[in-house]
């Protein structure tokens, strides 16, 4: 489908949200987490502890992403009672030193939250993981028993008023003290960390380039200058003619409207309408 | 399709490409002034974009803004990038207005603060990022003027954003 989407076939697919999540994290899941996943995750930022990133938070808390190197992606998967987040990943630990970590990815693009208030979508999500986790259909997630992380807003916009309503409702309708706190990362963070991967394998370059593109296409990158107008533009617009002037001003003489009525051979005997 | 059509086309796909351009910048100012600030307009950055049949020139975006107020809704802080009209260039404008009522506060105050109210003529076309002070005429809601202009083509990154536009703005203090 990226395909498609970067040669224009799908142009309603540049506002959707769930093409974007599909897209970006379809495409990492296929690249060791270490080379895109983890740096671009733990860009992440918590505004309720001076925007400490999450790789610092979790390294506070004895996690270091970078000793994860298989992950499990579930896309849309449902949870019966608080409904589908777009994205649980299981961090597998592959060893009895480290222990399996779950962080959950709720995305957005070019919208924000889908339930507020009491049906705050993030303290759903929160619940959903730290208290109904059994009731998830997907079964390594219904039976997971390592460590539930904190949860990661995706977002393209700002977010900070979002997220901290989220841990209001939460507070008080949940429980007074976070287990975690909500974790802020914009989408734009993605394309520098794909730019700054170091890859050798030709297929992963495939897919860095095609997600670059992706991201280009999305407009979901940093700020890198305003690009000036290329010379063929600077033509048009420096042009003496107007814009929509063909050529040559051709002009055909005529006598009148209808060109083929001298060669009627209409007489005029009488006048039609004088009297005088 | 023609070679001349297909000219034509360019020229808006550029004019898109340098609103996408500027939409980052916005965003990153976004990030940078963090949860403190928090937009007045929301997700308005533009207005007085006509629909008029008569008005064919402002058909087109002029200008964007984007203002924040904090816990103090007297003190603004914002930008404007204005990209055409009585200019020679488009000009990034930033800023901290202290107002004495935000009741008739405007869109385009922090851009008029800089281009029309500014008692300092020479001050108009050097953008060169100097800091314009001064108090409004009487009658203006408006008690202090913090402002300062650049060229938009000077900045090139995030990092120019945050050194040129958003570091010297924190520095403005009522």
């Amino acid at each position: 489908m990226i395909k498609a989407a970067l040669h224009g076939k799908l142009p309603e697919l540049e506002c959707m949200e769930d093409a974007l999540t599909s897209t970006v994290f379809g495409r990492l899941r296929y690249l060791p987490p270490e080379d895109v996943l983890v740096p671009f995750l733990e860009k992440a930022v918590c505004y309720s502890q001076d925007r400490i990133t999450l790789k610092q938070y979790l390294y506070m808390h004895g996690i270091n992403l970078a000793m994860y190197k298989n992950v499990s992606y579930y896309f849309w998967t449902h949870n019966q009672i608080y409904g589908e987040p777009d994205l649980v990943l299981i961090f597998n630990g592959l060893s009895s030193c480290i222990k399996d970590l779950l962080l959950l990815v709720e995305a957005k693009y070019k919208y924000s939250k889908s339930g507020t208030g009491e049906n705050d979508q993030l303290m759903r999500y929160y619940l959903a993981i730290n208290q109904q986790i059994n009731y998830f259909r997907q079964e390594a997630i219904a039976d997971f028993s390592g460590i539930i992380g904190p949860i990661i807003y995706l977002t393209e916009l700002e977010a900070a008023t979002e997220i901290g309503e989220s841990e209001e409702a939460i507070k008080n309708r949940v429980e007074k003290e976070l287990k975690h706190p909500i974790f802020h990362l914009h989408w734009q963070k993605l394309y520098s960390v794909l730019e700054g991967t170091q890859i050798n394998e030709q297929y992963k370059t495939v897919i860095v380039q095609d997600l670059l593109s992706y991201l280009d296409l999305t407009n979901l990158r940093e700020f890198t200058g305003i690009t000036p107008p290329s010379p063929n533009i600077l033509g048009i617009v420096h042009s003496n003619l107007p814009l929509f002037f063909a050529g040559p001003i051709t002009v055909t003489e005529t006598t009148g409207y209808f060109q083929g009525l001298p060669n009627l051979n209409i007489s005029l005997e009488k006048y039609c309408f004088y009297r005088g | 399709m023609s070679s001349k059509g297909q000219e034509i086309l360019s020229v808006f796909r550029y004019v898109q490409q340098v609103f996408r351009e500027t939409q980052r910048i916005l965003l990153k100012m976004d990030s940078l002034m963090g949860p403190e600030w928090k937009p007045v307009y929301g997700n308005r950055i533009t207005k007085e974009v006509t629909s008029s049949l008569v008005d064919p020139e402002r058909w087109l975006v002029e200008a964007v803004f984007r203002i924040y107020e904090s816990t103090n809704p007297l003190v603004n802080k914002g930008l404007t990038i204005t990209f055409w009209g009585d200019i020679e260039e488009p000009v990034i404008t930033a800023g901290m207005l202290v107002y004495s009522d935000i009741k008739s506060r405007d869109h385009w105050d922090l851009w008029n603060s800089w281009f029309t109210w500014n008692p300092y003529e020479e001050t108009k076309m050097s953008l060169d990022g100097q800091v314009v002070k001064y108090k409004p005429d009487e009658g203006n809601n408006i008690n202090e003027v913090k402002v300062f202009s650049l060229p938009l083509i000077n900045m090139e990154n995030d990092i120019d954003v945050e050194s040129k536009i958003f570091r010297p703005l924190e520095k403005l203090k009522p």
